[in-house]
């Protein structure tokens, strides 16, 4: 594999991809893991639901995983045949990582809140699982049509 | 689940409660029987029985050694089995020895608070030693009075200092932190603002006939007598606590007994009857009838209609095999009283998500195995027991799916024989889409599965022709885009005009069913549009499958790293560097495996949850929670 500008924006973009996403996870984790502390403090009963609830933002961080090997993928440098990437190829893998790196981000931290808003539901009312889950998977469907959006950028060189 | 009420004759009450107890089917509920009257309680001795032997098991439960890992799993449980528990009963002395241990427990919590307060008395003694008279001298003359007070150096410190400028003070230092002033009773308002601007506290000392340094001599004396005692009262209940188990099964059986005379006193009913509502399965019902007929003719037991807002408890019942995911449907709360159980239904999916996330040879063997022998030595009851079984399943799927994807602990399958190499189908590294549309694939399998579902729902409901003009067009799509897509990668044959024809139908039918709801014309047509915006949410339900490629790669990519950071330590360590190696190997893949275990479950659980349930699943249900006997120290086996 030749080093070129090209491939530097090629693991730009899948870094961008990946950092955001895993930044956007942890963020919205960590909203969720504080406000499942407190309810545990009170019902220690809970730990399942309350372990569940705080996966729920963990899905940018994935996304952002399978965006950045995506992009290393087409780029041929994991995987496939390593090809010669010019400058303008490589500013296209850059750009395809943002959608879904700049969405995980904002979409996870908000997720998050979202999230650690649904785990007071549920202390109040252990039946309210299924809505709290359901208001917090709502904001994940932008991240999911980043990785489409990236996909399709992907699939389009 | 049936309402039921139960009349009984006082005569054979504890008979029908015991028979309902044993068997477990029935959940109590408050009586709304209007012709009956709470009764009074009047059963005190057996309360303070059962309450008073779990306090003994817990006591000498402290004196007896621990095994962490069987503590966490059978919660130091003993095994018995009914006819040993009546035997027992009969022939072990358990209220004396219940007696004893309660004096015991006493005596030893006498000793501790004498032994702190002792101790206690001779720390704070230890600061005035150097006091010149007995401790139990007055501390006021005729015209002098004894202050002691206390306080942190520096503010003691600046204290004297103030003492020392004043002929008529007599400070006497005794540590860092106590000091001692005689002062005329004339000075009597100075020293008063003097201790409080310095903000020192005045102490009282404990009255004893001896100086301070005897005090404390005495002290020790003591203390030392009261250790002495406190070690033979310890002794003495270790040597009760080998008793231990035989307690453990007699304050069960007390506590089952208190619970049953619970029921009976705290019931309702007339002079010569007593009466008892709740819910039980209706498939249960022959069986306690006949059950407490055994026992007693004086009680009749029948259905009766539940009140208008009363909403029936949810109990879910599968076969052995599928029992193990009910741990997951718990998880998230059992359907409501009309929704169907789920667990049947994602049992193949989750088995198969779960193998997919962890897909590797080793750490599904591992794990398998792991489980399986926690199940097999230690008896261990309850939902750890299917969350164990759960991983056990999950062990062989992970197995099965790393042949596939040629995971094996992370080792480049290059250097694995040829038979394996053959076997395996998906390169996740080399090329990770073909698993990105197999996982879009199996997603798109499991809604179809949840939205017929839907349809089950409905007609169980009785509304099943809303049910199929609700999802029936969706259906209607999915199919035909599965078809047209069938067609364009040239599997079936047939003119371009008819799959695309069929996808035009089900949009149109989409349309037309979407707002059938509302009065107006216009709103159909427009309502009906907007409910294509339904397409978004099956889109974003799909992708959400994705994650599957993810978790697989995960690990793989993990294993790998661990493999390579192993090797890098064999290489860069002189000697010892096998050792080195081994040791990263091993606590690398167990974190690792750990890790990569917890996030599968959860994802594959929450793939469950969010995508599948949300399809057919419309509410959650109260957990039936029946009258019957809490194995707490004890496990009962048949």
């Amino acid at each position: 594999m030749e080093i070129t500008i090209g491939v530097g924006l090629v693991f730009a973009g899948a870094a961008i991809a990946a950092a955001l996403g895993f930044s956007g996870s942890a963020l919205g984790m960590g909203y969720a893991g504080q406000a499942a502390s407190g309810v545990l403090s009170e019902k220690p009963q809970l730990f399942g639901k309350m372990l569940l609830m705080q996966a729920l933002p963990g899905s940018q961080g994935i996304y952002g995983f399978v965006g950045a090997f995506l992009i290393l993928n087409f780029a041929g440098i994991l995987g496939g045949e390593p090809a010669v990437i010019s400058t303008a190829a490589g500013l296209q893998f850059l750009m395809a990582g943002i959608p879904i790196g700049v969405a995980g981000f904002f979409s996870g931290m908000f997720q998050g809140r979202v999230a650690a808003a649904g785990i007071s539901m549920i202390a109040k009312d252990e039946g309210n699982m299924g809505r709290a889950i359901i208001l917090s998977v709502m904001v994940e469907t932008w991240a999911i049509f980043g990785v489409l959006i990236s996909f399709i950028l992907l699939t389009s060189m | 689940m049936k309402k039921i009420r139960c009349v009984m004759h006082t005569a054979g009450a504890d008979s029908v409660v015991e028979t309902l107890q044993h068997l477990g089917v029935m959940e109590l509920t408050e009586v709304t029987d209007p012709d009956v009257t709470p009764r009074r309680k009047t059963k005190f001795e057996i309360d303070h029985q059962a309450s008073q032997a779990e306090h003994v098991v817990s006591f000498l439960s402290t004196y007896q050694p621990h095994s962490l890992l069987s503590d966490l799993l059978e919660q130091g449980r003993v095994s018995t089995s009914e006819r040993e528990m009546e035997q027992l009963m009969q022939t072990f002395d358990y209220r004396d020895l219940i007696e004893r241990s309660s004096e015991l427990i006493e005596k030893i919590h006498t000793s501790e608070a004498l032994l702190e307060q002792k101790k206690q008395e001779r720390e704070e003694l230890k600061k005035w030693q150097g006091w010149h008279d007995t401790l139990s001298s007055p501390t006021e003359t005729g015209y002098t009075e004894t202050l002691f007070l206390s306080g942190n150096k520096d503010t003691l410190d600046s204290a004297e200092e103030e003492m020392n400028d004043y002929p008529f003070y007599a400070p006497l230092r005794s540590s860092d932190t106590t000091l001692a002033l005689v002062y005329l009773k004339e000075d009597q308002q100075a020293t008063r603002s003097l201790v409080t601007s310095h903000k020192l506290d005045t102490v009282t000392l404990p009255e004893r006939d001896e100086l301070p340094e005897e005090a404390i001599h005495t002290l020790s004396r003591e203390v030392e007598e009261v250790e002495k005692t406190l070690e033979t009262l310890h002794k003495d209940a270790k040597h009760l606590s080998r008793h231990l188990p035989k307690l453990k099964v007699v304050s069960d059986q007390l506590h089952w007994r208190k619970e049953q005379s619970d029921v009976v006193e705290g019931s309702f009913g007339t002079e010569q009857c007593l009466v008892v509502e709740g819910w039980a399965p209706e498939r249960s019902l022959e069986t306690v009838r006949k059950r407490i007929e055994e026992k007693t003719e004086l009680f009749d037991l029948y259905e009766i209609d539940p009140t208008e807002d009363e909403e029936p408890p949810v109990e879910i019942e599968n076969n052995a095999y599928i029992r193990p995911f009910e741990s997951v449907t718990r998880l998230y709360g059992l359907p409501g009283t009309n929704d169907l159980d789920p667990t049947p239904y994602f049992a193949g999916f989750f088995f198969v998500f779960f193998g997919i996330c962890l897909s590797d040879v080793g750490y599904g063997l591992v794990l398998s195995i792991i489980s399986g022998s926690l199940l097999f030595f230690y008896n261990i009851t309850g939902t750890a027991r299917l969350f164990l079984q759960l991983f056990m399943a999950g062990g062989v799927s992970s197995l099965i799916a790393g042949l596939f994807f040629g995971g094996y602990f992370g080792v480049d399958i290059a250097l694995l024989p040829e038979a394996l190499q053959r076997i395996q189908y998906f390169d996740p590294i080399a090329s990770p889409l073909p698993i990105f549309y197999f996982a879009l694939a199996l997603g798109v399998i499991q809604i179809i599965t949840g939205i017929i579902l839907d349809i089950v729902r409905s007609n169980r409901v009785g509304e099943f022709r809303e049910g199929l003009t609700d999802q029936g067009p969706w259906l209607l799509l999915f199919f035909s885009l599965i078809l047209w897509g069938a067609h364009a990668a040239e599997y079936i044959a047939g003119p371009d005009t008819v799959y695309t024809a069929l996808i035009l139908t089900s949009l149109f039918l989409i349309v037309a069913t979407g707002g059938r709801t509302y009065p107006k014309l216009w709103q159909r047509v427009s309502m009906g549009v907007v409910s294509l915006y339904t397409v978004v949410n099956y889109l974003s339900d799909i992708l959400s499958y994705s994650r599957l490629l993810a978790l697989g790669l995960a690990t793989s990519a993990l294993a790998y790293s661990v493999n390579l950071i192993a090797l890098i330590a064999y290489e860069g360590t002189p000697v010892v560097g096998i050792v080195v190696m081994v040791i990263v190997l091993v606590i690398g893949h167990s974190f690792n495996l750990g890790v990569n275990l917890l996030g599968s479950f959860i994802h594959t659980a929450r793939l469950q949850f969010v995508e599948f349930f949300g399809k057919f699943i419309k509410g959650t249900g109260r957990v039936f929670t029946p009258f019957h006997r809490e194995e707490r120290n004890t496990i009962l086996k048949n």
